[in-house]
């Protein structure tokens, strides 16, 4: 039996690809995110800067904060050290590309570490997602790019994306320049392997078999004749997540769909809104 | 001798762009210098500089100090046929596009609500086809667009969207670098013909001041032709003299100031008033047919003279009061589990 969830041990394999120094890039919508870069802070990277792409400020917290649905940028305007406007965001990242972590979600990753978040389907008519946003500007250039998949489902890891948006490998391309791509979901870690440019399985999670990979996988992933595991979450990671930094569970959002989403949803909400009055 | 050449070009339907000269002279012929009582009515500002066809950028940023007032109005005046940046644009699009007011976007972010989840109405549209999305761009491109056209340069030489498919449907531009020899995006420029700007404060010639993030609103309103300042208060001018430092828009980009106190409601203005939840979650929900998007509209647009009368449907001041104090909350407690 794990003594930890998928959400858990995903956190911990994204918090742990910080390094102490680094800018990481704070989204829209993603919990898990969020909650790596603080559990990165409070353990082995007290030094990393938070930039809010919703608020575009820098910030720098000693303890970890709360997480909220509500109470985001609130909470990032009382730590910020600093304003600025988007233009400014993206140029501290071109600037210093090397230092940024950001993770996006797919909502399609192919075997050559492609992205799409545009639409799915061969045109617009079946499925509209919002769009390229972040991920077309930085793809490409990003020396390391991270990926992150709570669900890790046939559909969301296909053979060939519908829309590059977020440019992997192709099979022959102009990008060719290094550079690392990591997909953390919540069966392993993986990345982009620079000889074949295929998606490779670098650790396997704890209580996870290789079968379990397979069968959710459109395409055939590449493995090590002995596979690595991924090292579990500590005690005081689990102890940050749970208690410090997400105790509403927000992060579990990133894991329901439809009514049951909607339900986790509103109850998360009530629960903050009772805290403010 | 390096020669340039475009080596790919985006398919994408190019939006809100002019040339620098002929816009200059636009603004030349068009645009006030002399500081003049803008003050007017939203209904006023939006029949005057709305016109079927334009291209139209709504400030903020996903639920955060949107122009709402202005948007309702707009609904309430069905104009038809505007296309829209849709620059990490949320509940003002989805509105805009479920009443069939905008039909054409360009998208970086457009159709979601955040972590709120999906989009009804306006995917539906798209999905059907009501709505079109006629070329794809990305944050930062959108940034630059923007900056180019208050910059009054044609593009913003980039790298980014390189080799993606969002680039092919963009309305960007690849060529080799003159300098490095490597592939640069040129980002066209971009002056929407009219931006929709809510602030905090502003005085009646137009000199409006933002607390707390500008986002893309500082290049926003410098590159559009028309600009519609919404404002929380009306303030006198010789308080925009006394710290004139935090004008981020002067008078001269405003054609319209209009004092709308909760102004972006349900929309969160940031050290104002809070994200009004029970409102925001009762047009998803209502959203998700046609029939409830007809409902919604008639019971807070369409039947609705003014904002006040809004207000009052939406809870009154009651209402405003606790979303005010939840925004000056000085630090929400959460040890609940």
């Amino acid at each position: 039996m794990r003594n930890f969830t998928s959400d858990e041990i995903m956190i911990t394999c994204m918090s742990r690809e910080i390094r102490n120094g680094d800018i990481a890039i704070q989204g829209l919508t993603t919990p898990m995110a969020i909650i790596s870069y603080y559990l990165a802070k409070a353990t082995h990277a007290p030094q990393t800067t938070i930039m809010q792409l919703a608020g575009n400020i820098l910030t720098y917290a000693k303890a970890p904060p709360q997480i909220s649905l509500l109470f985001n940028e609130f909470e990032a305007m009382r730590r910020a050290v600093h304003i600025g406007t988007q233009t400014e965001v993206y140029e501290v990242i071109f600037k210093r590309l090397e230092s940024i972590v950001e993770f996006f979600r797919p909502a399609q990753i192919d075997m050559f570490g492609n992205t799409n978040n545009s639409w799915i389907g061969s045109d617009i008519s079946k499925l509209r997602l919002p769009g390229g946003f972040g991920i077309s500007d930085v793809a490409a250039l990003y020396p390391r790019t991270f990926y992150y998949c709570p669900r890790h489902e046939k559909r969301v890891f296909v053979e060939n994306v519908d829309h590059i948006g977020g440019l992997g490998f192709r099979t022959k391309g102009e990008f060719d320049q290094r550079r690392d791509i990591h997909i953390i979901s919540e069966l392993g870690v993986f990345e982009i392997e620079h000889e074949s440019r295929r998606m490779r399985l670098s650790s396997i999670h704890p209580g996870i078999k290789i079968e379990n990979i397979k069968e959710n996988t459109s395409f055939e992933i590449l493995t090590a004749e002995k596979t690595q595991q991924t090292s579990p979450p500590t005690e005081l990671e689990l102890q940050l997540i749970r208690e410090k930094i997400d105790p509403l569970n927000i992060r579990r959002l990133e894991y329901l769909s439809g009514k049951t989403r909607e339900n986790a949803l509103l109850n998360i909400l009530d629960k903050e809104l009772s805290l403010t009055i | 001798m390096l020669k340039v050449e475009i080596i790919e070009e985006g398919q994408g339907q190019l939006v809100g762009f002019r040339d620098p000269d002929e816009n200059r002279s636009w603004v030349l012929d068009n645009k006030s210098r002399t500081p003049e009582d803008k003050r007017m009515s939203a209904q006023e500002a939006v029949s005057k500089f709305i016109k079927p066809g334009d291209f139209i950028a709504s400030g903020g940023f996903g639920h955060v100090r949107v122009s709402m007032a202005i948007i309702y109005e707009i609904i309430r005046q069905k104009k038809q046929n505007l296309i829209m940046a849709g620059k990490t644009a949320v509940h003002d699009i989805d509105l805009l596009v479920a009443a069939g007011c905008v039909d054409k976007v360009e998208v970086a972010y457009s159709f979601g609500h955040e972590l709120r989840g999906l989009s009804n109405a306006s995917r539906r549209a798209v999905q059907t086809g009501k709505c079109k999305v006629v070329s794809e761009i990305s944050n930062a491109a959108y940034q630059w667009r923007f900056l180019a056209g208050m910059m009054g340069i044609p593009f913003i030489p980039s790298r980014v969207l390189l080799g993606t498919d969002t680039f092919k449907k963009s309305s960007a531009k690849i060529i080799n670098c003159p300098f490095t020899n490597k592939p640069l995006t040129l980002i066209p420029s971009c002056n929407p013909d009219v931006a929709i700007i809510h602030v905090h404060r502003c005085d009646k010639y137009g000199n409006a001041q933002i607390d707390g993030a500008l986002i893309e609103d500082f290049e926003l309103s410098h590159a559009s032709r028309r600009l519609i300042v919404t404002t929380e208060k009306v303030t006198p001018h010789r308080k925009t003299r006394l710290k004139p430092w935090r004008t981020s828009i002067p008078f001269y980009y405003v054609d319209a100031v209009v004092e709308v106190p909760y102004g972006a409601h349900p929309c969160q203005m940031p050290m104002e008033y809070f994200f009004d939840e029970d409102h925001i979650s009762e047009w998803l929900k209502l959203s998700k047919t046609d029939d409830g998007v007809k409902e919604y509209l008639e019971k807070y647009v369409y039947s609705v003279n003014s904002f006040d009368q809004y207000l009052r449907l939406i809870g009154g001041q009651r209402k405003l009061n606790r979303l005010k104090k939840m925004e000056m909350t000085t630090g929400w407690k959460a040890e609940v589990k």
